[in-house]
């Protein structure tokens, strides 16, 4: 019994420090912002003391002039070498014919208009790269082939 | 001969250097340089100057007073910048946040990431600061009113003539009753010639 009355008072003591420690104004559900928070905070407190970096780019005319500047060097820069490049390969073509067929002119340089603009004016193309191009050189030698097999014939039953 | 060389270079030299000079000088943060014609720190200046004016000088702060017998509590929130040009609405905002707290008539409290920051704090406290020192969840100042904005242009160009038309607006409303209180509105129209 008198255990019993211990327990009662000692609860009823706790009770009161309790509320004696809660404000009044104290929101009834800050149990719920308190977890929510706590689940976060480590989250929320690591940029403590350092500057966040959220910086925009301002359009300046100078800065702009110039990077155009560099992007277009860049772009000539980058045509210059495709051309180059072509150049070797139809040099050594000159060597070894039969060098076009292989499938490497249909790889959609020449498809997308890039080399139908006049770079391929050069003294290695010799109208090579013009509207009958080496690039479409497959359905050419196709066409060859069967207008040859066409006549062959024609002239085969006509001579027979 | 030589000396008409020597005049050229002296020439090309002095273009040269005239060209590469790169100078920096400081100016009056309330001088108004208008270059590009754009929004810039003037438009923000004169923005917070006339809002902070009236939100400060209207009727409805008297009314809260003389109602609550207490000072409003303002939260901002998001300013929409609806305009066709970057424009960074902190600038102004800070002003007027500024002039609340400074002219002591309005209390303003913490909103976004910033306040998602204390509340963090906060809920570090719990475990790691003494009880004397700690603070408790659940008595941050609650608002009366809530600050939004947004920010229109009316572009209208021709050839090289340019005319744009800025309509800053804010609204105060009331988070209980959602009731507008005040609307303020600043207007900035520019005509530029390249």
């Amino acid at each position: 019994m008198k255990t019993l009355i211990n327990s009662i008072a000692i609860f009823i003591f706790l009770l009161g420090t309790n509320v004696m420690a809660q404000n009044p104004d104290q929101n009834p559900n800050y149990a719920e912002s308190q977890a929510k928070y706590d689940e976060k905070k480590d989250e929320l407190t690591k940029d403590h003391g350092e500057t966040i970096q959220e910086t925009y780019e301002a359009f300046d005319w100078t800065e702009n002039k110039l990077k155009e500047k560099k992007a277009r060097i860049q772009r000539r820069h980058e045509i210059r070498m495709i051309r180059n490049q072509r150049n070797r390969v139809c040099y050594s073509s000159n060597h070894h014919r039969g060098h076009y067929n292989n499938g490497y002119y249909n790889n959609g340089y020449n498809t997308n208009g890039y080399y139908s603009n006049g770079y391929n004016n050069n003294s290695c193309n010799n109208g090579y790269f013009g509207g009958n191009n080496y690039s479409n050189s497959g359905s050419n030698w196709g066409s060859t082939l069967l207008t040859t097999a066409v006549l062959g014939t024609t002239l085969y039953y006509l001579f027979k | 001969m030589k000396k008409i060389f020597l005049n050229i270079a002296l020439i090309g030299a002095l273009a040269i250097g005239m060209q590469s000079c790169h100078t920096v000088s400081r100016v009056d943060t309330d001088s108004t340089m208008d270059i590009s014609g754009k929004w810039n720190d003037a438009d923000s200046r004169m923005t917070a100057e006339t809002l902070t004016e009236q939100i400060l000088g209207e009727i409805w702060l008297n009314q809260f007073k003389k109602k609550n017998q207490r000072k409003p509590v303002v939260i901002v929130g998001f300013v929409k910048n609806k305009s066709h040009e970057h424009i960074e609405a902190e600038t102004f905002m800070k002003n007027i946040e500024r002039s609340f707290i400074q002219s002591q008539k309005i209390r303003l409290v913490q909103g976004g990431d910033k306040r998602e920051q204390i509340r963090g704090e906060r809920a570090d406290q719990q475990t790691n600061s003494s009880v004397s020192t700690m603070k408790k969840f659940g008595l941050e100042v609650g608002a009366d009113f809530m600050v939004q904005g947004d920010i229109t242009t009316i572009v209208d160009a021709y050839n090289r003539k340019k005319v744009v038309y800025y309509q800053v607006n804010l609204e105060l409303t009331h988070l209980q009753t959602s009731e507008v209180v005040w609307i303020g509105e600043k207007k900035i129209k520019k005509y530029v010639k390249n």
